[in-house]
C-alpha cells in the first residue's frame, strides 16, 4: 500500500471515527467494547482499503464491517463470558433513566444477536429498512421479520412492565 | 401502534453517544491489518494437490491446466424429492420449541424447549416423529446441537460457564476437556467441537462421549475466529481457523483447505460452513487488491463448495446467504420466509406447510435444522411473523418421497 493510499485511509477513518463509534455503542452498550470493535473494523477496512476505496459506497460497506464484527463478537460471547467471569457487555453507567437503560441493555443482550442488530439499526440508527438489508446482506422481508421476532422477543423478556419511552 | 413506532418508543431510552475519549488507535489499526495481510499468505505445505476448477454459475469449468486430465469423480448428487407434507413435531405438555439437529436417518431430531410461558429451556428428542426424551429440570439450559443415529445427543451448556455435553442412554455426560461446546457427532459417535486454552477456543474431537479430547493441530500465531462447521462421516471434522478452512483427518493430520483458483484474484478467504453429500460448503470471499466492485456486485466472492477427493471447487450461488446449509458455520443459522435448503448442488423449496400453525402461513417464518441423507425428512422450526407474545415458536417436520 503507497503513501498516498495510506494517507486517503487515514483522512477517511478521522473522518468517520466518531459515528463508528456512536454506532458501535448502541450496538454493544459497553463504552470498552465500542472501542474494541471500531479498532477491529478499521483494522479490517485497512487490510482492504486497496479494493474498497474506490466503491461507491465505503460507508455502506464499512457499515457491514462493523455489525459483523459485532456479531462475531457476539458468538465468541459464549466462552468469553466464562472466561471475564461477567458478560463483557455490561451496562454503561448513565445519568437519569438509567434504570429503564439497564433493564433494557440487558433485555436486548438476550435477543438473538442478528435481531438485536437490526432493532438497533432501524430504532437507534434510525436508518430504513432497505440499508439495514443491505448492511446484513439479506432480503427487506428478512429485515421486517427479524424485527417483529426481535420486539417479540423483548415483549417476552420484559414481561407486562415495559419501560416504553422511558415511562413505565 | 405500529411495530416502528413501537420499536423507536421502546428502544428511546438507549440512544446516546459513547461515554469517555476515543481509545481508536489508528496507527495500530494500520500496523495490525499489515500483519494481517501477511497472515493471509501464511500457507502451510498443502498435502492435497488441488485439482481446482473454475466455476461459473455452478457449471464445471475446467481450466486449461487441466484440460489434458480425466474428469475427477464425485459423490453421486442427492436425488430431490417429488412431493413433500409438512406437519408439526408433538409437543407434550410444552407449548414451544426450537429445533436444533437431526440425525443422518432422519428419524432422530433434537431441539429445546421454549420459554415461551416462563418456563425453562429443556432438552427435547423425538425419534420417528414422537417425543420420546424431555430433561429433567435439572438439566435445564443444555442445548443440543447434534444427534445421532443410535440418539446420542451433543452440545453445550450455555448458561455462566460453556461446558461441553452429551445425552446418551438416558443420562447427560459433561465432556472432558474443561470448558467449550460439542458441535457435531457421527454415526459412529465421534465427537467435534471446542474447547478454551489459555483464553483461546481450540478445535477438538472426541473419539466418543466419554473419551479425552484430542486437540487439533492449528497454524502459528493463530486468530481468535475458529469455528467447527461440522463432522464427516469418517470422522473428519472441518472448521475455520481465521480467513481460511481446515479438514483435520481421522488420522490427526491437518490439510488447509487450498482456496479455489479465482480469476484474477490474489487474496481469497474461505470460511467452511457445513459437511455434507461428500462435500464441505464453504462462503468464500475474493479480498485481493485491484478495482473496485460496486454494491452488490459479489464478483468472485459467493457460496461455493469443495470435494477433498479430487479437489474440486464449485461455485453454487453469488450470496452465501441464502438457501440455508444444515451445518454449523456462521452463516448457517437464520430464518426464511419461504423456507429453502441447499441438497448437494440444488436448491429444495418447501412449499408445503404444517395445517394447524399458531399464525396464518403468511405471517409464519422458518429456519431448516435437519434433513435426512435420502432427503426424505426435513425439520426446522417455525416462528410467527407478528410481533405477538401469544404465538409460541413451534418445530416442524417436512416428511417427503
Amino acid at each position: 500500500m503507497d503513501d498516498r493510499s495510506d494517507a486517503a485511509y487515514v483522512a477517511y477513518v478521522h473522518g468517520r471515527v466518531p459515528a463508528l463509534r456512536r454506532i458501535a455503542y448502541l450496538l454493544c452498550g459497553d463504552g470498552h467494547q465500542t472501542d474494541d470493535l471500531v479498532q477491529e473494523t478499521i483494522t479490517k477496512l485497512y487490510a482492504r482499503w486497496p479494493r474498497i476505496s474506490g466503491m461507491d459506497n465505503v460507508d455502506a460497506y464499512v457499515h457491514t464491517m462493523l455489525v459483523r464484527a459485532f456479531l462475531d463478537e457476539k458468538r465468541r460471547g459464549w466462552w468469553r463470558v466464562r472466561l471475564l467471569g461477567s458478560p463483557p457487555d455490561s451496562p454503561a453507567d448513565a445519568p437519569g433513566g438509567a434504570e429503564d437503560r439497564t433493564v433494557l441493555r440487558a433485555a436486548l443482550a438476550k435477543v438473538p444477536p442478528r435481531q438485536q442488530a437490526v432493532l438497533v439499526l432501524r430504532f437507534l440508527c434510525d436508518l430504513p429498512v432497505a440499508d439495514v438489508a443491505r448492511i446484513l446482506n439479506c432480503s427487506d422481508g428478512t429485515v421486517k421479520s427479524q424485527t417483529s421476532h426481535g420486539l417479540a422477543a423483548l415483549r417476552r423478556i420484559l414481561g407486562p412492565e415495559l419501560p416504553v419511552g422511558g415511562a413505565r | 401502534m405500529t411495530d416502528d413506532e413501537y420499536g423507536a418508543l421502546l428502544l428511546a431510552p438507549l440512544a446516546g453517544d459513547p461515554p469517555g475519549p476515543s481509545r481508536v488507535d489508528v496507527s495500530k489499526a494500520m500496523r495490525d491489518g499489515r500483519r494481517r495481510r501477511r497472515w493471509l499468505r501464511w500457507s502451510p505445505p498443502a498435502t492435497l494437490t488441488a485439482v481446482v476448477a473454475a466455476l461459473i454459475t455452478g457449471n464445471l469449468l475446467l481450466g486449461p491446466a487441466q484440460l489434458h486430465r480425466p474428469q475427477p469423480v464425485l459423490p453421486p448428487e442427492p436425488k430431490l424429492p417429488q412431493s413433500c407434507t409438512a406437519a408439526l413435531l408433538p409437543l407434550g405438555r410444552w407449548k414451544g420449541a426450537e429445533l436444533e439437529g437431526g440425525d443422518s436417518t432422519g428419524r432422530w431430531l433434537v431441539g429445546v424447549s421454549d420459554p415461551f410461558d416462563g418456563g425453562d429451556n429443556r432438552m427435547l428428542v423425538w425419534h420417528d416423529g414422537k417425543l420420546v426424551v424431555e430433561a429433567p429440570k435439572q438439566y435445564a439450559g443444555i442445548w443440543m446441537n447434534d444427534i445421532n443415529s443410535s440418539g446420542i445427543a451433543v452440545g453445550w451448556r450455555a448458561a455462566g460457564n460453556g461446558l461441553p455435553f452429551a445425552y446418551r442412554d438416558g443420562r447427560f455426560i459433561q465432556l472432558k476437556g474443561g470448558g467449550g461446546k460439542a458441535v457435531a457427532i457421527t454415526d459412529a459417535g465421534v465427537v467435534a467441537g471446542l474447547i478454551i486454552r489459555d483464553g483461546r477456543p481450540l478445535p477438538v474431537r472426541w473419539s466418543y462421549p466419554g473419551a479425552e479430547p484430542e486437540l487439533l493441530a492449528m497454524p502459528p500465531d493463530p486468530p481468535l475466529e475458529v469455528e467447527v462447521a461440522g463432522i464427516a462421516p469418517d470422522g473428519t471434522v472441518v472448521g475455520r481457523v481465521g480467513n481460511n478452512s481446515y479438514q483435520w483427518l481421522p488420522d490427526g493430520t491437518a490439510r488447509r483447505i487450498p482456496p479455489p483458483s479465482l480469476p484474477g484474484a490474489s487474496r481469497v478467504a474461505t470460511m467452511a460452513q457445513m459437511v455434507r453429500f461428500g462435500w464441505i460448503y464453504a462462503a468464500v470471499e475474493d479480498d485481493s487488491p485491484g478495482p473496485s466492485r460496486g454494491p452488490g456486485d459479489p464478483g468472485n466472492s459467493g457460496l461455493y463448495r469443495f470435494e477433498p477427493g479430487s479437489g474440486t471447487w464449485q461455485r453454487l450461488a453469488g450470496n452465501s446467504i441464502g438457501p440455508q446449509l444444515i451445518g454449523n458455520g456462521t452463516l448457517t443459522r437464520y430464518m426464511q420466509d419461504e423456507p429453502s435448503l441447499w441438497v448437494g448442488r440444488q436448491v429444495l423449496k418447501l412449499s408445503a406447510r404444517p395445517a394447524s400453525l399458531p399464525a396464518s402461513a403468511a405471517e409464519t417464518g422458518y429456519e431448516i435444522r435437519a434433513v435426512s441423507d435420502d432427503v426424505q425428512v426435513l425439520a426446522g422450526t417455525a416462528l410467527s411473523n407478528r410481533a405477538d407474545p401469544a404465538v409460541p415458536i413451534v418445530p416442524v417436520i417436512w416428511r417427503c418421497r
